[in-house]
């Protein structure tokens, strides 16, 4: 959760049953799941008396699971501060945080009318900008905030969203009100977090799923997906996630999101724009894509209109974008709306645009660049909190009340050399959920984050849910992923059957719906048997018949897991062959001279087997199993889920040091891509197959076999395409047998890989 | 003053470039003091022909095919009023638009102390008089500076071309909240015909836009052709490209601009 978001403020420790370390004089948190009296609100009676009736030893040991299976799926996420991006895993609370389905209808109505209000704001201000000549937003703050987007000027969008996706992000305060801390219309993360955490709390506490109406959250993706396709009047338009990479700390979530939409994960470089349209490269040519759900910030999006260094984006598609052939999500420019500074004006937005008074409050919020303002946050800067008004991810922020006065001596000067680029709020004490820490449960502070999508029709919708967020430490109010915040699922429960009872409604469960669950749940959890991971072509009833949108570059990852595969078990044959003792001198300098060891050949015997196992188990297998983790990584949108877990085994395996182990877990993994889509698993074995024959060529083996089998899944390419010339290059190198017909083959293949049919 | 304009602009690639999209903005802005009465940019190939969010023309080129040079020639005759003072505000871009610094304009703490003696009550005069002591600090000197040069950087160096004298004049005004915006365009020099192309800028005073064109001293738009407005080079830059593949280039380019009349 890289995105933008925010610090929690406010110092005093949480206030529990469980806990007595609070000042009688400060306000209490608002408890999420207890009333002040200790018993549990109607909608948390359920889990309450599972919690009454569960150690924490057994709380704990839910938790220890649930990190087993994030760590298992690879959901993690990358710190930017740490020096070499360390691949860090989400604390995660088995404990969830409930809203009774009632509370969580006003939350629903509010988040829809100010998202419907900042998207109306947002038109404004690139057309007519009614609100600022009105004076109620001053034009100079729209244009300071260094977000507002020249090149959105004059466009009549299709549909006129800006912000389709979006995340607020709430906090309850000491009287239990929700409040917004500050809307996210840039490209808000987290929702990955959100589905996985239920997917985890479904698995371990499915008792409590079977006697609790709780409301689903899974079919998110899918409703994603119909809020992109409704950001045009196009036909049954083509999708397409633009990810600025693996190294962006979100990865994981882009992937997962495309593999769970069937859309293509693509990079700047699979894009290319013409006459002002956008394609992909696939392995059959080009495909036209009329949205492009991009999670690169403006900046990057095309480097001939903003940054020129950038390599992330895609060169001409603000061309292809103010033709209106493209459809970019968010709409570049969106930053301006959530920006801190005008985030005081939004109550004015909603009343200006809608009418209507706004149902969710803001935090009081003082503006540094109003001098009576800046001298009040001054005089009190012990007890506010102050942000910049560009800041994000809980950096650069001064939390007063729990900052020393050095730290905020330097912040004062930070802010008297630019008043204008912070805001200040009073610091506010969050809710809290009762959390399994060590030593029992304890209130951590926690906040919420839904997320809303704006279709184009004007209509809204909001999954009953998002993110919940936890400050892991006691008393701190900072739950941002990067600030070591973590995640619980959220639990929006059905209360209307709740409200007049006093007593808890396990027992009334109806068994039909029990059923339902369950064979819900059956099918579910086994999606991954029927789901194609890549979008099909349109017509095909079967999967497996259909083909399926690879993008080339794809293509060569897929490639190239192939070839380091059948490199690390000829690695490993070499060691075994090594340590058995059974290798000659004369066949060491063969595999020397051809194929390249860090060995000295005028060593003897023993000296040289020494250095050549060295080389293997110091170098060149860890290059292998990183060259392997790579393309797996990069080649994520194509591969099921299951395949990438056993993937990410190897990874670990190997940096415990166990090659061996890491070795047979390929075998597992091969199986596994046996089994992908054909086109998937077609290439993957090309590259086996490439491999293999690379080595015979050089080796001087026969290669008659192996480029028959090499053929075999040459043959099964796209058909009447540039890829036909490797099936004559292929018969002309099994009938020359000459090294100069491979290296043709070579060079074809890696060109087309390139260039594209 | 009517003017026949040509202007070449060629780049010729060492290597084969597989592919290239240029962003180009090469013709005359219509405008009440300046009639386009013939133009035509020649491409390689059909470009896509758009307004920008400035209003600007602009085409986009994209080849897919491989080529190792790119080679465009805008002309035509345009007339203009050489005795206009100032220009009214366009209603399709807010004037306030332009107080906002870029990264190619930020003023350092040099250039405000330089500034600071002109600005502190501006007037069309006080700032006439920091035009005049910009282009003595900073020399019209070629070849000095390049496109990627920011305003403090130029500004550090003492030297540059109009582009730079361009760029920290915005910075200075710009940090006084005064809005001034960057004008590409074509300069009508009776001295000699062979320019390249130009750039000056235009403050907003008194609910007008008027013209310092700080590398020639003049603050009269009577030899200039508007071709593009922006917050600073790389909004009204003529060309923009990215290619793949190529290899360095060489860029020959040449603006012709004689009187007709």
């Amino acid at each position: 959760m890289n995105q933008k978001s925010s610090q929690r403020q406010s110092q005093h420790t949480g206030q529990s049953q469980q806990q007595t370390t609070t000042s009688p004089k400060k306000p209490q948190s608002f408890d999420e799941l207890q009333n002040g009296k200790g018993s549990y609100r109607p909608a948390a009676r359920s889990v309450g008396d599972w919690l009454d009736h569960t150690s924490i030893n057994a709380l704990n040991h839910l938790n220890e699971q649930a990190a087993d299976i994030f760590y298992r799926k690879g959901v993690t996420f990358t710190v930017y501060s740490d020096a070499k991006n360390i691949e860090r895993m989400i604390p995660f609370d088995i404990i969830p945080r409930i809203i009774a389905a009632s509370e969580w209808r006003q939350i629903e109505a509010g988040c829809r009318q100010r998202i419907t209000a900042l998207n109306a704001f947002l038109h404004d201000i690139y057309h007519d900008q009614a609100i600022m000549k009105a004076g109620i937003v001053p034009a100079s703050y729209v244009y300071a905030s260094g977000c507002y987007e020249p090149w959105m000027m004059g466009i009549e969008l299709d549909k006129p969203i800006y912000s389709h996706i979006s995340g607020i992000d709430l906090i309850r305060d000491e009287s239990g009100r929700f409040c917004v801390l500050e809307d996210n219309l840039r490209t808000p993360s987290g929702v990955s977090y959100m589905l996985e955490s239920r997917n985890i709390s479904e698995i371990l506490l499915s008792d409590q799923f079977s006697h609790t109406s709780i409301l689903g959250v899974s079919d998110y993706p899918k409703r994603l997906k119909s809020c992109l396709a409704s950001s045009t009047s196009k036909y049954d338009p083509q999708i397409a996630i633009l990810t600025p990479g693996r190294f962006n700390s979100a990865y994981y979530e882009h992937a997962f999101l495309a593999h769970e939409m069937n859309v293509p994960l693509v990079h700047g470089y699979d894009l290319i724009v013409e006459d002002s349209k956008v394609y992909m490269q696939g392995i059959r040519g080009k495909v036209q894509v009329d949205i492009i759900y991009r999670r690169i910030d403006d900046p990057y999006i095309d480097p001939l209109a903003f940054r020129s260094d950038s390599i992330l984006g895609v060169s001409g598609l603000m061309s292809a974008y103010r033709a209106g052939n493209v459809v970019i999500v968010n709409a570049p420019g969106t930053g301006v709306a959530d920006d801190k500074s005008l985030y005081p004006f939004v109550p004015d937005m909603i009343e200006f645009y809608l009418g209507e008074k706004p149902l969710l409050p803001n935090i009081e919020t003082y503006q540094c660049r109003k001098p009576d303002e800046l001298q009040y946050v001054l005089d009190n800067l012990d007890k506010l909190v102050v942000k910049e008004t560009q800041g994000s991810g809980g950096y650069g922020m001064l939390i007063g009340p729990t900052s020393t006065k050095q730290e905020i001596s330097d912040y004062r000067k930070r802010l008297l050399a630019n008043p204008a680029g912070f805001i200040a709020q009073p610091t506010i004490s969050l809710s809290t959920n009762p959390t399994a820490v060590s030593d029992g449960i304890a209130p951590r502070h926690i906040d919420l984050r839904p997320f809303i999508l704006s279709h184009g029709d004007g209509s809204v919708d909001i999954v009953p849910g998002g993110l919940t967020r936890v400050a892991m430490v006691e008393g701190s109010l900072v739950v941002n992923s990067s600030q070591g915040g973590g995640i619980k699922d959220t639990w929006v429960i059905d209360d209307s059957d709740l409200a007049a009872s006093t007593k808890p409604s396990v027992a009334k469960k109806q068994d039909n719906q029990i059923d339902k669950q369950s064979s819900e749940a059956i099918t579910a959890n086994h999606s991954h048997y029927h789901d194609p991971v890549q979008p099909l072509e349109a017509g095909y009833e079967n999967p497996d018949n259909a083909p399926m949108i690879l993008l080339l570059s794809t293509a060569n990852y897929l490639v190239w897991l192939g070839r380091y595969s059948e490199r690390l078990y000829y690695y490993d044959n070499i060691i075994k062959q090594l340590v058995k003792g059974n290798i000659k001198k004369a066949q060491l300098h063969h595999l020397i001279n051809h194929l390249g060891f860090n060995v000295d050949p005028n060593q003897p015997l023993k000296t040289m087997k020494a250095q050549m196992l060295r080389d293997l188990e110091q170098e060149k297998i860890p290059n292998i199993v990183q060259s392997i983790e790579t393309n797996v990584q990069e080649a994520k949108g194509v591969i099921g889920k299951d395949t990438a877990e056993l993937y990410n085994l190897i990874k670990r395996l190997s940096s415990a040091g166990t090659y061996r182990a890491a070795t047979l877990q390929l075998h597992a993994c091969n199986a596994a891509m046996a089994q992908e889509h054909p086109i998937v698993t077609c290439f993957w074995q090309l590259g086996r197959h490439f491999e293999q024959l690379e080595r015979a060529v050089f080796l001087n083996e026969d290669t008659v076999a192996i480029s028959l089998e090499f053929k075999h899944w040459i043959n099964k390419l796209p058909e009447n395409t540039r890829w036909r010339e490797l099936i004559r290059l292929t018969n002309q190198m099994i009938k020359s047998q000459q090294l100069s017909d491979f290296q043709l083959l070579s060079k074809e293949c890696s060109t087309i890989l390139q260039q594209g049919v | 003053m009517k003017l026949q304009i040509s202007h070449q602009t060629n780049y010729y690639y060492d290597e084969l470039a597989h592919r290239s999209v240029q962003y180009i903005r090469m013709t005359p802005m219509q405008l009440p003091h300046q009639i386009i009465h013939q133009w035509d940019v020649m491409l390689p190939k059909v470009a896509t022909s758009q307004k920008d969010g400035f209003g600007n023309d602009w085409l986009t080129l994209s080849r897919n095919e491989a080529h190792n040079n790119l080679q465009m020639q805008a002309s035509g005759i345009v007339e203009i009023n050489t005795n206009t003072e100032r220009l009214e505000d366009m209603d399709n871009v807010p004037y306030l638009l332009f107080t906002v610094q870029s990264p190619l304009t930020a003023c350092s703490e040099a250039m405000r102390t330089f500034a600071d003696p002109y600005l502190t009550t501006p007037t069309h005069d006080s700032i006439k008089a920091l035009a005049a002591e910009l282009l003595a600090k900073i020399p019209y000197v070629k070849n000095t500076t390049h496109v990627g040069t920011t305003a403090a950087e130029a500004f550090e160096l003492g030297a540059g071309v109009c582009q730079d004298h361009t760029h920290v004049f915005l910075g200075c005004l710009r940090d006084r909240q005064i809005p001034a915006r960057y004008v590409s365009g074509y300069l009508y020099d009776d001295t000699a015909n062979h320019m390249a192309s130009h750039a000056w800028a235009e403050a907003w005073l008194d609910g007008y836009w008027y013209t310092f064109d700080i590398s020639n001293q003049m603050f009269q738009p009577s030899s200039h052709v508007y071709v593009a407005i922006g917050r600073d080079y790389l909004d009204a830059a003529p060309v923009r490209g990215v290619r793949m593949g190529g290899g360095y280039e060489n860029l020959y380019s040449q603006v012709l601009v004689s009187r007709l009349s």
